[in-house]
């Protein structure tokens, strides 16, 4: 019985992060009302922005305090309910995919049946436990991130000086069993319901991209991704073993088309929730600065390209908006800095555990001539791994559609989004190649959990290719996808 | 008129052997029947029920004159498709092949998930449940059995040293609110084993213990600081000395850590790393 009270008391925090999230998306458009809009934020940035927040202001609590008091779960829980109150009576009913009955139901049935397991499930992952799950008991448990549980090289705690979104987010499911559970604080079964919602989200998230560059085709993206059994199932790195990387590859996608989005639109409410989620990446892994830097250098990458081509092709230049977009892109990095603030605050004085190895100080001349034999490694083992049955046939379909014939020219939009999620490979690949670790082990243990976080922008990309390449009239869709700008 | 009976006896085989399939799986994970004149009965039903879908919608498309309305839609839907699939080239007929490829793993897989939760629960029970199990000739003394009782044993919030291999993080985990710690030699240890796991060896068939090569030669460069072992147990109020050997029960104690320090059984350890840092 009282795992049934607090499974619906997790569906229930859920909720309010969603609902909460529809007002803050409410609070930010009212910021850019005179900006243009293509289009209105979905259901899928809405919980988004709400677990963002949420985060940043449990970080805030941390940063002031050191941990995370009683008082301060209380406080942000009722804030975050008045706002859910306030965004389920006031907030406008954010824009979502046109669906018709038929396929609502379908999304619902799927949704429910994906609830269950979840509900069931503790956290199974290595990393899940290891990494994320110890520090939300730590921090639920109200400890100090100024105290050894966190800044001891030699205390049993794998990845102390990881980020804690994640983490924050499980704590407070944790809160709730402490209260509403009095024999078994710590048990965690029912945590992958934090995981359920971002793999929602991302359903959500990946339809509506899809839909915007491709009318018509967003219902196949969300399919794909949404039975990609990497993405639903709970073995090691899949999204419900509690693992942070399904999170991350949503926020990171959602990051990404709302940047080269609000670049090419110049909107800057589009612009803000980018900042938003990238911020939100760089408190989910390490990674996310990476995500961040390949997002920056693909913007200004793909607009030196483009201007060359047009000199090159004698095309009449449009009218300079260089400083406009530099101040849009300004409320981009504007909102990062409280992200990054916290993430240098709690996160940069932390030691690394003694069996950890630093990137940094393994690089060198010495050290590169060492693994000369890498690359050959890595894609063999990309090879086997991206056939391997838990991602379905995603990427060998993906390989094979770039190759299709496109009736229409690539939007920047889709060129930027495909710049990126090429960059990013490759930015992993090169991790691999200069790794401290053992690579086989490091291979075996993190490229399926990295490339996960490619996947949503990936299948917008086989999509969009597939309706490019395809006459409309076939699925009687008469809507002209995205312009070219 | 032929190609319909075709449709229709195809789908009619795929869904008789689909079906028997299911049922000879229902009698084995039910219990009721474990084996059939020694052979081990299927367990796994998502491809079986997959196969079951696909029977019936090749026996819908080929059923003649359909007077249900949903069939009709069905078939429809059919020769739409393979309108598209002539219309289509090469290329574009591989992507959808890979696109049907990729909705049927991942359909199996889901009407699979039952079964597979199911087993989750039951190696998760067996885990706790029992010290070891035996696999592939090999012993796998199981953590989760002896947590069940490090957790009687130990205070909550006890200091603990843990002595062992990568499930020491799992094993912190699950022991909270006890804080696990590593003494300075097992963290040495530990950092030169980054290479040597049992999955991973038996996964790639050794090949993950050579790839120590390149390891050793990072291992060499890192300085250690030297500690003394005495005031670091002191300084952090460690209780306790848990050790735990996966591939061995009798490796596994744990012991009050003053009785441990007086033998001076932690200055020696009795495995020496199979790296020494320089």
């Amino acid at each position: 019985m009282t795992q049934v009270v607090l499974t619906a008391t997790y569906f229930g925090f859920l909720l309010v992060i969603w609902l909460a999230g529809r007002m803050w998306l409410r609070l930010f458009s009212s910021l850019f009302s005179q900006c243009p809009r293509d289009d209105q934020p979905g259901n899928a940035e809405a919980f988004l922005v709400g677990s963002a927040m949420l985060g940043l202001a449990s970080y805030l609590v941390i940063a002031i305090f050191g941990r995370m008091p009683p008082l301060g779960y209380c406080l942000l829980v009722a804030v975050h309910c008045a706002m859910a109150l306030v965004g389920w009576c006031v907030a406008r009913r954010p824009a979502g995919p046109q669906w018709k009955r038929g396929l609502k139901t379908a999304f619902f049935i799927w949704a429910v049946i994906l609830g269950l397991y979840a509900a069931q499930l503790p956290l199974t992952g290595y990393d899940a436990r290891a990494i994320y799950g110890l520090k939300a008991k730590i921090v639920a448990d109200g400890a100090n991130l100024w105290g050894p549980d966190f800044r001891d090289p030699y205390r049993l705690h794998f990845g102390s000086n990881y980020p804690l979104l994640i983490p924050i987010l499980e704590s407070f499911l944790f809160r709730f069993r402490m209260i509403l559970s009095g024999g078994d604080p710590w048990g965690d079964v029912g945590l992958p319901l934090i995981f359920y919602g971002f793999i929602v989200a991302g359903t959500l998230l990946v339809t509506k991209v899809t839909e915007r560059l491709a009318p018509g085709w967003g219902i196949f993206s969300g399919v794909i991704w949404a039975i990609t059994p990497m993405v639903w199932r709970w073995t090691e790195g899949a999204g419900l073993s509690g693992s942070a990387d399904l999170p991350f590859a949503v926020f990171l996608a959602a990051g990404v088309f709302h940047l080269v989005e609000g670049w090419s639109s110049q909107d800057r409410f589009s612009l803000l929730l980018a900042g938003i989620f990238f911020g939100a990446t760089i408190l989910i892994k390490q990674e996310g600065l990476i995500g961040l830097g390949l997002g920056t250098v693909t913007i200004f990458v793909d607009q030196i390209l483009w201007q060359r081509s047009r000199q090159k092709d004698n095309t009449p230049m449009v009218p300079n908006r260089g400083p406009s977009k530099l101040a849009s892109f300004g409320v981009f990095l504007v909102i990062l800095i409280p992200f990054l603030l916290f993430h240098r605050l709690v996160h940069a004085e932390m030691p690394q555990q003694i069996y950890m190895r630093s990137y940094a100080a393994a690089l060198s001349w010495e050290w590169l001539q060492q693994i000369t034999d890498r690359p050959a490694t890595i894609l063999s083992f990309a090879m086997k791994e991206l056939i391997n049955n838990h991602w379905g046939l995603a990427w060998p379909a993906l390989v094979v559609a770039l190759l299709l014939k496109r009736d229409r020219p690539l939007s920047p939009t889709v060129r930027r989004i495909r710049l990126f999620v090429l960059l990013l490979m490759a930015a992993y690949t090169g991790i691999f190649a200069v790794t401290p670790f053992p690579l086989l082990y490091h291979l075996h243990t993190a490229y399926a959990r990295l490339m996960l976080h490619a996947l949503p922008l990936a299948i917008v990309v086989l999509v969009e290719q597939l309706a490019a390449s395809l006459d409309f009239t076939h699925f009687g869709h008469g809507n002209t996808p995205e312009s070219t700008r | 008129m032929r190609l319909s009976l075709g449709l229709c006896v195809l789908g009619g085989v795929l869904v008789s052997a689909s079906g028997a399939t299911l049922v000879l799986a229902a009698l084995k994970i039910t219990g009721m029947v474990p084996s059939l004149g020694g052979v081990a009965l299927p367990h796994r039903v998502g491809w079986p029920m997959l196969t079951l879908l696909v029977g019936m919608g090749l026996l819908a498309a080929g059923w003649p004159s359909p007077k249900s309305p949903l069939l009709q839609r069905w078939q429809d839907f059919i020769r739409s498709f393979s309108q598209l699939w002539n219309h289509g080239n090469l290329i574009w007929r591989i992507v959808i092949t890979a696109l049907i490829g990729h909705l049927a793993i991942s359909l199996a897989y889901f009407l699979g998930a039952p079964v597979d939760l199911h087993e989750t629960f039951v190696e998760r029970a067996n885990l706790q449940g029992t010290l070891l199990s035996i696999r592939a000739g090999q012993r796998y003394v199981h953590w989760e059995f002896l947590a069940r009782l490090w957790k009687e044993t130990i205070p909550p919030r006890a200091a603990v040293a843990y002595r062992g291999h990568w499930e020491g993080p799992l094993v912190a985990y699950e022991l909270y609110p006890r804080r696990l710690y590593l003494l300075p030699e097992d963290g040495r240890r530990l950092a030169a084993n980054w290479h040597n796991h049992r999955w991973l060896a038996e996964k790639t068939k050794g090949k993950s213990l050579a790839d120590r090569s390149t390891d050793e030669f990072w291992t060499q460069r890192t300085i250690w600081p030297s500690l003394d072992l005495e005031t670091f147990i002191q300084q952090r109020h460690i209780e306790f000395l848990l050790t735990f050997d996966e591939a061995d029960e009798k490796g596994c104690s744990l012991q009050a850590m003053p009785d441990s320090l007086r033998q001076e059984g932690l200055k020696k350890d009795s495995t020496p790393p199979l790296s020494s840092p320089q």
